[in-house]
C-alpha cells in the first residue's frame, strides 16, 4: 500500500528529516481526513480528528519500527483517534445530521441518488458496533482488502472477512426498514 | 447487498473539501510537533526509540499509554492514555476560518521545552476542570513555537521614524483558535496629498475585555487582538453633553502635545451622547440566542453567560419582552416571547440551560430572529442578543450568507448584537462582522464584573441607540498641518465617498455612549517629519496649501464633519466643527483628566502591539501619565486599567520562547 516514494520519506522521517516528515503530512493529509469524515461524519470533526491523529504521527515516527507498513500504521493512528475523539461527551452527534449532503453535491456530475443513498449507508454504519464498522469502514469505504484490513486492527484475516459479513447483514436489515 | 457492490456505492460517497486553514493548521502543527520531539531527543535519532509505538498498536489490543498532562483512568482501572495536543472543539465552525491565523504555514518553528511553557501557564485550569481545556492549552504551547507569519508591516513612508529601532520580535504568535481580522497600523498620511480622514465609530468594547483576560493570565495579547480605539472607548468620559434634547451627541475637540512624542501633538476628538430620559425609554423585545455546544460546558462560558443574562433580565422592564433560543447542542425555542412580569419564567429557562447535548442543525438563527418578528414592535428596541464562544454553526454555515441574513433583517428594524465568551475559540473577527452588519456591538465577557458592565449599567447604551451609521470625516489642512496618522480604527476605515453615501453602514451611537478619536499630527513648521520631502515637487493635484495661508480658515488645523442618522430615520444628518488653534493647549498638564486618561489609553494600545511610533515611551510612563488623571473612578475600571498596565510590564519581560533554533533574541528591554 505504502507507495515507493512514501518509502522512501518514511526512512527519512524516521531517521528525523523534517522536510520528509513534512513531504509526508502533505501527501497523507487529504486521506487522513477522510477516513475520519468516513468514520465520523461531520466535516469539522474530521478536520479535527485529522489534526489530532497527524500529531500522534509526529510524536511517533521517530519511533516507527516498520513492524507494519507505513499506511498501515496511519490507518490505525487515524482509527483510534477518530474513537477516542467520538467517545469524548459532547462529541456524539444526532445521527441523522451526519453525512450531510450539500446543495452543491447533490447538483455534481455524479447522479444525486448516488450521493444521497451513500449518505444514508454512512449513517447506517455510523450505528454498527465498533468491530464491525472498523472493519466494514476498512474493507469497504478504504478500499482495503481484508488481508490488509486484518493488518490495520490487529486480527486474522477471517475474523475480518466475518465482522464484514455481519456488518452488512446488519446494513441490510437497518436499509430494509 | 454484496461486498462489490457496497464498495461501489460508498465509494461514490463524497467526502466534503477539507477547510484549506485547517489542513495547513494542521501541517504546520504536526511538522512542529516532529521537530520538538527531534530536539528532544538524546544522542542519535535511530538510537533511540519512544516508549513504545505509542499509538501503532493494532486497535484490538491497544496498550494504554501514559499522556503527558495526566492520567484517566479507564472502566477497567486501566491506565488509558491520551496522547495530547488536541486543538480547541471549536473547529466546529471552521466554516469561518478564513482568518485562522495559526494556519499560517509553520515557519519550521520548533516547538521548546514543553515542560518549561507549561509551568509558565500560572492560570492552567485546574485537574479536575474539563480536560478538554487543558489538552487544548496544551495544543497552544505546541502551536506557540510558529510566530505570526504576518507581522506588522511598517508602512514604507514610516521608514525614517523606525530606522533606529530595533524591533522586539518575540510575540506570542495565534494561541489555539482565537481569531482576528488582521490589522495594518494606520499609515502616515501627507495631508497635502491625502487630506480627508474618514471612518466609522466604533463604540465596541470586546478588544479590551479580551485584552484584559491575556493580561490577567500573564500574557501578552496576539497583536491583532489589540484594537486602540475599543481600549479607549472602554471608558466613559465626561464630554459636554448636547445642549438640546434634538441633538442626540455633541463633539469636542481639542490639540495637545503628544505624550510620548515632542515634536507632533494629538488632535482629539471626543463625541458624547446623552442619556435617554427613563421614562422615554422604549420598550425592549429582546431574543437571547444561546450556544449550548458542548463547548461551553467551561466556567468562564455558559454558567457566567447565564449569569450575565439575569443580570440583564434584571435590568429590564415588566413590559418588555425576552424570549430564548438555543443552538449547537438541543436547538429551538426555550421561552417563546414572555414579559419581564413574568420574571421567574424567564430566569428558569435560563436556569434549565445545559452545554452539550447533539447537534440539530437548522435551528438557531432564523428561528431566534422569528421570535423577534413575532413580537415585534415598531415602538421598541428589537433585538437578537447572540452570545456564544466560538461555534457560530447558527443554522446558517455560509458565513457570507450569515452577514447578509443579519444585514437584511437589520433592515427590518431587528438589530443583533453579539457576546462573546471564552477563548480558545473565540471569532472575534466573525462577531465583529456580524454586529457591524446587524448595527449591534460586540463586547466580550471575561469575567463577572464585565457582564455587569455591559448588560446593566450599559443596558441602556447597548440596548438603546440614540444615532446610527454614525461617520466621521476630517479634513486637514496643509497649511497647519504636514502629516497625520488616525490612531487604532484600522478595522473600521471607510473610503471618503462613504461618507456621504447612506446606503454604507456604519457604527452607533448609544444612549449615554462617549466615543473618542486621536489623531496624531505634525504641525507644518514642526523639524521633525515622519516623510521625507519630496524631490521633484509640483503644485498641479495637490491640495495648495499657501492658499490657505492667509484668510479665515488658516487657524484651523482641521474641519471636523459627523454624519449620522436618527434611529428611525434614513437619512443622514450632517454635524460640523472647525478644529482651531484656540483649542489647543501647549502643556499636557493643562488638559483636562479625561483626556490625559484616554491618551494613557492610546499609548498603552500601541505599546501592546509594538506600534512604531511611540518612540522611548513605557509602559511605567502610562502609568505615570494615568494615574493622576483617575478621576471619581466610580466604578474602579481606571484602576484596572492602571493594574493591568503593570501586568503588562511583567508580561512583556517573560518573553515567550522563540523560534527555531537559535537562543531568545533578548528583547530590547527598553526600562519599563
Amino acid at each position: 500500500m505504502t507507495d515507493l516514494d512514501d518509502e522512501a520519506l518514511v526512512e527519512r522521517a524516521i531517521g528525523g528529516d523534517t522536510r520528509a516528515f513534512e513531504r509526508l503530512v502533505e501527501k497523507h493529509y487529504r486521506r487522513v481526513y477522510a477516513s475520519a469524515y468516513r468514520y465520523c461524519g461531520v466535516r469539522e470533526d474530521a478536520e479535527e480528528i485529522a489534526h489530532e491523529a497527524l500529531i500522534k504521527a509526529a510524536r511517533a515516527i521517530q519511533g516507527f519500527r516498520r513492524e507494519a507498513e507505513f499506511s498501515t500504521w496511519l490507518y490505525r493512528i487515524t482509527f483510534n483517534t477518530a474513537k477516542d475523539f467520538l467517545r469524548r461527551p459532547g462529541n456524539r452527534r444526532d445521527n441523522d445530521v451526519l453525512f450531510e449532503v450539500a446543495e452543491s453535491q447533490q447538483s455534481n456530475p455524479g447522479k444525486p441518488e448516488d450521493q444521497v443513498l451513500a449518505a444514508e449507508l454512512y449513517r447506517a454504519i455510523a450505528k454498527l458496533p465498533d468491530k464491525q464498522k472498523d472493519a466494514l469502514l476498512l474493507v469497504c469505504a478504504e478500499g482495503l482488502t481484508h488481508a490488509q484490513a486484518a493488518a490495520v486492527l490487529g486480527v486474522a484475516e477471517t475474523t475480518v472477512s466475518w465482522r464484514v459479513f455481519r456488518a452488512r447483514q446488519t446494513l441490510q436489515k437497518a436499509l430494509e426498514r | 447487498m454484496k461486498e462489490p457492490e457496497l464498495r461501489q456505492i460508498l465509494r461514490k460517497g463524497e467526502v466534503p473539501e477539507p477547510n484549506s486553514a485547517a489542513r495547513q493548521g494542521t501541517i504546520s502543527a504536526a511538522v512542529a510537533t516532529f521537530e520538538s520531539v527531534r530536539k528532544n531527543r538524546k544522542g542519535s535519532p535511530a538510537a533511540i526509540r519512544l516508549r513504545g509505538t505509542t499509538t501503532g498498536e493494532p486497535l484490538d489490543q491497544r496498550r494504554p499509554m501514559m499522556s503527558k498532562l495526566g492520567v484517566f483512568l479507564a472502566p477497567r482501572g486501566a491506565v488509558v492514555g491520551v496522547v495530547t495536543v488536541v486543538v480547541a472543539l471549536g473547529l466546529a465552525w471552521t466554516a469561518f476560518t478564513t482568518y485562522f491565523e495559526d494556519a499560517a504555514p509553520g515557519e519550521g518553528g520548533a516547538t521548546p521545552e514543553a515542560p518549561a511553557l507549561l509551568a509558565r501557564r500560572l492560570d492552567s485550569p485546574k485537574p479536575q476542570e474539563d480536560y478538554r481545556l487543558a489538552l487544548r492549552d496544551r495544543a497552544e504551547e505546541q502551536l506557540k513555537s510558529q510566530p505570526l507569519s504576518r507581522s506588522q508591516p511598517l508602512s514604507a513612508s514610516s521608514k525614517a521614524e523606525t530606522a533606529g529601532e530595533a524591533r522586539a520580535p518575540a510575540r506570542p504568535p495565534s494561541i489555539g483558535r482565537d481569531t482576528f481580522t488582521e490589522i495594518d497600523v494606520n499609515p502616515v498620511k501627507v495631508a497635502s496629498e491625502e487630506p480627508v480622514s474618514t471612518f466609522s465609530v466604533d463604540v465596541d468594547t470586546a478588544s479590551y475585555a479580551f485584552v484584559r483576560r491575556q493580561l490577567n493570565h500573564g500574557l501578552l495579547p496576539q497583536k491583532d487582538a489589540v484594537r486602540i480605539e475599543e481600549l479607549i472607548n472602554y471608558f466613559d468620559y465626561d464630554y459636554p453633553l448636547p445642549e438640546s434634547q434634538e441633538q442626540p451627541f455633541r463633539a469636542t475637540v481639542a490639540v495637545y502635545p503628544t505624550p510620548w512624542n515632542a515634536k507632533t501633538k494629538l488632535l482629539h476628538i471626543g463625541i458624547k451622547g446623552h442619556d435617554i430620559v427613563p421614562d422615554k425609554k422604549p420598550r425592549s423585545n429582546l431574543v437571547f440566542l444561546i450556544d449550548v455546544s458542548g463547548s461551553m460546558d467551561q466556567p468562564d462560558k455558559l454558567p457566567l453567560l447565564k449569569n450575565a443574562f439575569r443580570f440583564l433580565v434584571s435590568s429590564l422592564e415588566k413590559d418588555d419582552t425576552v424570549a430564548i433560543v438555543v443552538y449547537a447542542g438541543a436547538a429551538g425555542t426555550v421561552l417563546e416571547p414572555t414579559p419581564v412580569s413574568q420574571k421567574n419564567k424567564i430566569l428558569t429557562a435560563l436556569d434549565q440551560l445545559q452545554p452539550g447535548g447533539t447537534t440539530a442543525g437548522a435551528e438557531g438563527i432564523r428561528q431566534a430572529y422569528a421570535l423577534a418578528e413575532m413580537g415585534f414592535d415598531e415602538q421598541a428596541v428589537n433585538r437578537v442578543i447572540l452570545a456564544t464562544d466560538g461555534d457560530f454553526n447558527v443554522g446558517i454555515t455560509n458565513r457570507e450568507e450569515l452577514k447578509d441574513f443579519v444585514e437584511r433583517k437589520r433592515k427590518t428594524g431587528i438589530y443583533l448584537s453579539v457576546l462573546g465568551f471564552g477563548q480558545g475559540n473565540y471569532n472575534d473577527a466573525l462577531m465583529q462582522a456580524l454586529a457591524q452588519n446587524g448595527n449591534g456591538n460586540a463586547a466580550y465577557i471575561d469575567n463577572l464584573n464585565e457582564a455587569r458592565k455591559v448588560l446593566v449599567d450599559e443596558a441602556t447604551s447597548t440596548l438603546f441607540p440614540i444615532a446610527k451609521d454614525v461617520k466621521i470625516q476630517v479634513e486637514f489642512n496643509p497649511a497647519k498641518v504636514a502629516e497625520y496618522r488616525l490612531i487604532g480604527y484600522e478595522t473600521r476605515l471607510l473610503k471618503r465617498e462613504d461618507f456621504r453615501n447612506d446606503r454604507v453602514d456604519a457604527g452607533d451611537i448609544g444612549s449615554g455612549h462617549a466615543v473618542t478619536a486621536l489623531y496624531e499630527i505634525i504641525p507644518v513648521d514642526g523639524d521633525a517629519k515622519w516623510i521625507d520631502e519630496l524631490r521633484y515637487k509640483t503644485t498641479t493635484g495637490t491640495t495648495d496649501g499657501s492658499k490657505q495661508a492667509s484668510g479665515p480658515s488658516s487657524k484651523e488645523y482641521a474641519f471636523l464633519k459627523i454624519r449620522y442618522k436618527l434611529p428611525d430615520e434614513d437619512k443622514s444628518r450632517l454635524m460640523t466643527l472647525p478644529i482651531t488653534s484656540d483649542l489647543e493647549a501647549g502643556n499636557i498638564a493643562k488638559v483636562d483628566g479625561d483626556l490625559r486618561f484616554a491618551a494613557a489609553v492610546a499609548a498603552f494600545g500601541q505599546l501592546l502591539r509594538d506600534d512604531p511610533f511611540t518612540g522611548e515611551y513605557s509602559f511605567a510612563d502610562v502609568i505615570t501619565l494615568a494615574e493622576p488623571a483617575r478621576g471619581e473612578d466610580r466604578f474602579g475600571y481606571r484602576s484596572e486599567f492602571l493594574n493591568l498596565v503593570r501586568l503588562a510590564k511583567s508580561a512583556r519581560a517573560l518573553q515567550p520562547l522563540p523560534t527555531k533554533g537559535t537562543r531568545p533574541p533578548v528583547a530590547p528591554l527598553r526600562e519599563k
